[in-house]
């Protein structure tokens, strides 16, 4: 037991060593663009029709504690990140970051998560029955489709369906509230309302990973499915799902459960186009709208490190959860 | 031994004797969709190599018809009510204006007026092997003006030829097509190059050294692999200024590309080096006295070139996928320069579904482009590797 | 002393269906197991015996063709049983660790890497007999101990990572045996251990047919293993059983140039120095088998326009020692004679 929270506490300040490599990363890619918070607010400013001078600039960024060196900048922001959990104001829009992206960034991860959820929902069985049955026909098919799933982006599958429940129903289906429901505090209407709405960006969201862990749970199936223990165990006369299940299923799942975190990065990097399109008011549409228009790196990068410690977060529960259900990985914790 | 026997044998010996490329491509030929996907491919790069000469207009607005715009696909015809000719032709066109259709312009097809399809005409003039990058600053500004031609490969004897129609500005969706083909296709190329060398750098580094560097490389890889790219992508392309050039733009995406891909081709570098590294025939080499860069050149890199070289067809696709993403919403590259990203932009509003369907012709080519790319990616994957996939 | 044969074996043939063709695997092989009596089953790698031995459980890939006239009688209560015609997991229950038990070459790969050797034993029991689930784990326990598992209910619980290589075949052996079977398949079962173990297991499977009484079909390619186990020994060469015998007709009087070249291929304890005389050349890919008698390729006797041309028939030589050679036919005649001036 001893061993295992050691094992939990190396991982979760792995987790945290990663987070704080990332966030470098994302913090410098913000501190690249040309221009720094302070002149873009007031060139902002100035197309509003105020007149703006050096010494307005001087001041904004004496004010904004831009004048300080890159790696104390970075420290003060990973400080408030990781302390108090605050992104500090959006450079455009002189709002709290928090604020601003509030509830957004929790719908938007429900949804990506739902839309993981539903990914494996398909690709486990199907995987399973792919790489075990033997008709061609139904392989080819099988193999064509996640091929197609690979093949045709996600905001392209959006377009399509949109353009298509435009054309064929007049409804453009988009969006995750009815126009009555955008506004209103939560209730059972509105939970019922978004549910209604939310199943399309899950479906298209989800697409794409589908395809992905398809492929995944097939190949882990095959190669299992072609271990000494399986037939082993139909020497004992074991047959049928409980064979599939008990044998190369449970054995091919660690594979699986670590491939997580990489899915979740997958849905991640669809959620922006797909949220453009559906015009989904989540973290998504918001991130697009930070970086294509308003170039406000501040928003841009908070959410970007959201999705990331999302990731970091699902990759390490994942490793305890394969510490716990898998006793290989078990004992080379435990040390034997 | 008889000559029928002898020949077995040679049979036998050359394929004991096969290189690892010989046998993957000799398992590569078995897989009939992957062969097929393969020809596609092929005809595809082809056709975006030769895209100049196969368009018969210019794709940007220069070679625009404005007598034509988001005019219909022409197919050329051999009979019509007239009789056959043995030269394809179209009808002619023409344009009226008048009070019956409210003063706006109406095309209207002339059945009885042919216009016959010509063979490599005089048109408008691309340059080959022409370069031109431009980026901020003038030292690393490199010019070269290359080869002008005017020939191509079919026009018409008078007004235009449409194969796939054309969109609001007159432009040729054809030619655009063929241009877009060509310019994924080097971006593609650029991106994996780039990811490729990096790949090589920090995963070789990585693998042949191991302990500490391998730890230290491994942490930064798995930092960026956890940064959802294509969020990471737009964060990037939001740097480029709107006044950049459009050689210059598309070359900082395919940079972004590269820098961004390396990890995963980089993992892979390093896992091939670090089994490879202790394998037998290694120590024999080393217990000869053969120096660490006769090691590494000579027994560890062509003991694995044609899995790196697998990798890299597999990782092709994500980049021209990714490279469409952000044209799409607008951050990668924009007109006049043709992608398949910048194409798909004007299929986005619900009147072109009914009515201008010809726009999606381009859609087509893309998904099949990418998925001909996945296949044969798969396919010398299974070739490579005969054991990842028994079923 | 002729019982009634526990399984009979009767012109099984087995091919594969594979992108290059029908691939013959075994060719009209025909063998009896008597209860009570160990079978080797000899061949180099290649020669068909681990497919045989798996198609007795029908375990072989679905790209598996039987022959037609194949048979593999298994006696039950009542009639027999051609397993070949089951097709059902249901039916195939009964002979999938049931009548027939197998254990594998690989002790480490045969037990599921995840789940307790404990649970795979009660696991089968609870498949095929009527025990309850605690009952079953007493008697796992009690078989675990039974093959000199120490601490046997600590072991019950780990899983086969945790077992040395011995005890691991000796847990396998203890799991084939818990359901009684009538007959146990032993893949090469000593293969991947050291000798001494070897050894061990050996004697541990001797002493449990004695005691439960069963058939055993040992298939091994080490002829020295054979001569210490087996009563009566089938050799395979390419998918057909070229010798079959008893241990000591095989083994003093070998009659196939074969089973010859295997015998002197062994080291000799009495002659140390001497070169050791490996049978010469390769054994042919199953894509391109020899016409006539297979081994033809690689005979140093081989009749040219015989050999290569005619397949030849089984030659009986004394009681149950039987030879597919055409140079055994002159030595059997002899040996019928013998009997004749005996008589």
């Amino acid at each position: 037991m001893l061993q295992f929270v050691q094992f939990t506490l190396t991982r979760a300040a792995m987790a945290i060593v990663t987070l704080l490599l990332v966030s470098f990363i994302v913090f410098s890619l913000m501190e690249m663009v040309p221009g720094n918070c302070a002149e873009r607010y007031l060139a902002f400013k100035n197309t509003q029709g105020s007149k703006i001078t050096v010494e307005d600039i001087a001041a904004e960024e004496a004010r904004l504690g831009l004048d300080r060196p890159f790696v104390v900048r970075w420290a003060s922001w990973v400080g408030d990140v990781f302390i108090e959990g605050d992104f500090g104001d959006s450079c455009i829009l002189r709002m709290s970051i928090n604020g601003l992206l509030g509830q957004k960034i929790w719908l938007s991860l429900g949804i990506c998560f739902a839309a993981l959820f539903f990914a494996y929902l398909i690709a486990i069985p199907v995987g399973i029955i792919s790489a075990t049955a033997n008709n061609p026909f139904a392989n080819n098919t099988l193999r064509f489709v996640s091929y197609l799933g690979l093949a045709m982006p996600n905001f392209l599958l959006a377009l399509m369906i949109m353009l298509f429940s435009t054309v064929v129903f007049g409804d453009t289906l988009t969006g995750l509230f009815s126009k009555e429901y955008r506004d209103a505090p939560w209730s059972v209407d509105k939970v019922l309302d978004f549910l209604s709405r939310a199943w399309l960006p899950i479906l298209i969201l989800g697409w794409s990973a589908t395809a992905f862990a398809l492929q995944t749970v097939r190949a882990l199936m095959s190669d299992e499915l072609g271990k000494l223990y399986v037939t082993a165990a139909q020497a004992r006369g074991v047959f049928g799902w409980r064979l599939l299940w008990r044998y190369p299923a449970r054995h091919a799942l660690g594979p699986i459960v670590n491939s997580l975190g990489f899915d979740l990065n997958r849905v991640f990097n669809e959620l922006p186009i797909v949220a453009i399109i559906l015009t989904l008011t989540g973290a998504g549409s918001l991130l697009l709208e930070a970086l294509a228009r308003s170039n406000d790196q501040q928003l841009a990068g908070a959410i970007i490190f959201m999705l990331t410690a999302s990731i970091v977060a699902l990759n390490f529960f994942t490793d305890v959860l394969l510490a716990i259900i898998d006793p290989r990985v078990r004992r080379s914790v435990m040390g034997g | 031994m008889n000559a029928e026997a002898l020949a077995e044998r040679r049979k036998k010996e050359v394929y004991f004797t096969a290189s690892q490329t010989q046998l993957i491509w000799s398992r590569f030929k078995k897989n009939r969709a992957a062969m097929v996907a393969g020809t596609v491919l092929l005809i595809m790069v082809l056709m975006g190599i030769f895209a100049p000469f196969l368009s018969p207009y210019d794709p940007t607005i220069a070679g625009r018809d404005k007598d034509y715009q988001n005019g219909a696909p022409q197919i050329p015809m051999f009979c019509d009510h007239n009789g056959c000719s043995w030269r394809p032709f179209l009808h002619g066109l023409e344009r009226t204006r008048s009070i019956k259709t409210n003063f706006r312009w109406v095309t209207t097809i002339n059945p009885d007026k042919r216009r016959y399809v010509t063979f490599l005409p005089q048109g408008w003039e691309y340059r080959v092997l022409a370069f031109n990058l431009d980026l901020p600053g003038s030292a690393l500004d490199v010019r070269f003006a290359g080869f002008g031609f005017t020939t191509h490969l079919f026009g018409i004897e008078e007004g235009g030829i449409h194969l796939f129609g054309t969109d609001a500005g007159g432009k040729d969706i054809f030619s655009r097509t063929l241009h877009a083909i060509w310019t994924s296709l080097a971006v593609g190329t650029i991106g994996v190059f780039i990811s490729f060398v990096l790949a090589l750098i920090i995963g070789g580094a990585s693998g042949y050294f191991g302990g500490r560097i391998d730890g230290f490389f491994q942490m930064i890889t798995d930092a960026v692999r956890t940064v959802p790219a294509i969020p990471l992508f737009m964060a990037l392309a939001a740097f480029v200024p709107d006044e950049w050039s459009s050689e210059t733009r598309f070359f900082f995406i395919s940079i972004i590309l590269g820098l961004i891909g390396w990890p995963t081709l980089a993992r892979r570098v390093r896992t091939h080096l670090l089994t490879e590294r202790n394998q037998e025939y290694v120590l024999a080499a080393q217990l000869c006295g053969a120096s660490a860069t006769h090691v590494i050149g000579r027994h560890l890199l062509p003991s694995f070139t044609s899995y790196i070289i697998v990798d890299l067809v597999i990782s092709f696709p994500y980049m021209v996928l990714s490279e469409t993403a952000l044209s799409f919403i607008g951050l990668g590259l924009k007109e006049p320069v043709n992608s398949l990203g910048v194409l798909l932009q004007a299929v986005t509003s619900s009147d072109v579904l009914l009515d201008y369907q010809w726009y999606f012709i381009p859609v087509i080519f893309f998904v099949t482009m990418v998925m001909a790319f996945v296949v044969v990616g798969d396919g010398l994957r299974d070739a490579a590797d005969p054991y990842s996939d028994k079923k | 002393m002729m019982s009634e044969p526990l399984i009979s074996v009767q012109n099984l043939t087995i091919r594969f269906r594979t992108d290059e063709g029908l691939i013959t695997a075994v060719e009209n092989l025909s063998f009896d197991i008597a209860p009570g009596e160990v079978l080797g089953l000899v061949g180099e790698s290649g020669s068909g015996k681990s497919v045989s031995a798996k198609s007795l459980m029908k375990l072989n890939g679905s790209n598996t063709i039987y022959g037609d006239y194949s048979r593999i009688m298994l006696q039950s209560e009542g009639a027999p049983v051609d397993i070949l015609k089951l097709s059902r997991p249901r039916d195939l229950e009964i002979v999938r660790g049931g009548a027939i038990s197998m254990i594998f070459q690989e002790p480490m790969a045969s037990f599921a890497p995840a789940i307790t050797v404990g649970d795979q034993m009660v696991e089968q029991l609870l498949i095929h007999t009527s025990l309850t689930k605690k009952q079953a784990k007493e008697l796992s326990i009690e078989m675990l101990a039974r093959v000199g598992i120490s601490d046997a209910s600590r072991r019950f619980g780990q899983y086969a990572f945790e077992f040395s290589g011995g005890m691991r075949q000796r847990a396998m052996i203890a799991m084939a045996l818990s359901t009684k079977p009538k007959l146990l398949i032993a893949d090469e079962p000593t293969t991947a251990l050291d000798v001494t173990i070897q050894a061990q297991v050996i004697d541990l499977m001797k002493d449990l047919v004695d005691e439960f009484g069963m058939g055993i079909l040992f298939i091994t390619h080490d002829l020295g293993v054979i001569a210490q186990t087996a009563d009566r020994v089938a050799v395979m060469y390419l998918g057909k059983m070229v010798e079959i015998g008893s241990v000591r007709d095989v083994i003093r009087r070998p009659a196939h140039p074969y089973t010859k070249g295997l015998l002197d291929a062994l080291p000799k304890l009495e002659a140390l120095d001497e070169l050791l005389t490996p049978v010469p050349g390769d054994i042919p890919s199953p894509l391109e088998r020899p016409r006539g008698c297979v081994f033809h390729t690689r005979c140093a006797q081989a009749i040219a326009g015989r050999c290569d041309v005619d397949v030849p028939g089984s030659v009986s030589l004394a009681d149950g020692h039987v030879a597919a050679c055409f140079l055994a036919e002159s030595g059997a005649n002899e040996g019928a004679r013998a009997a004749e001036t005996v008589a």
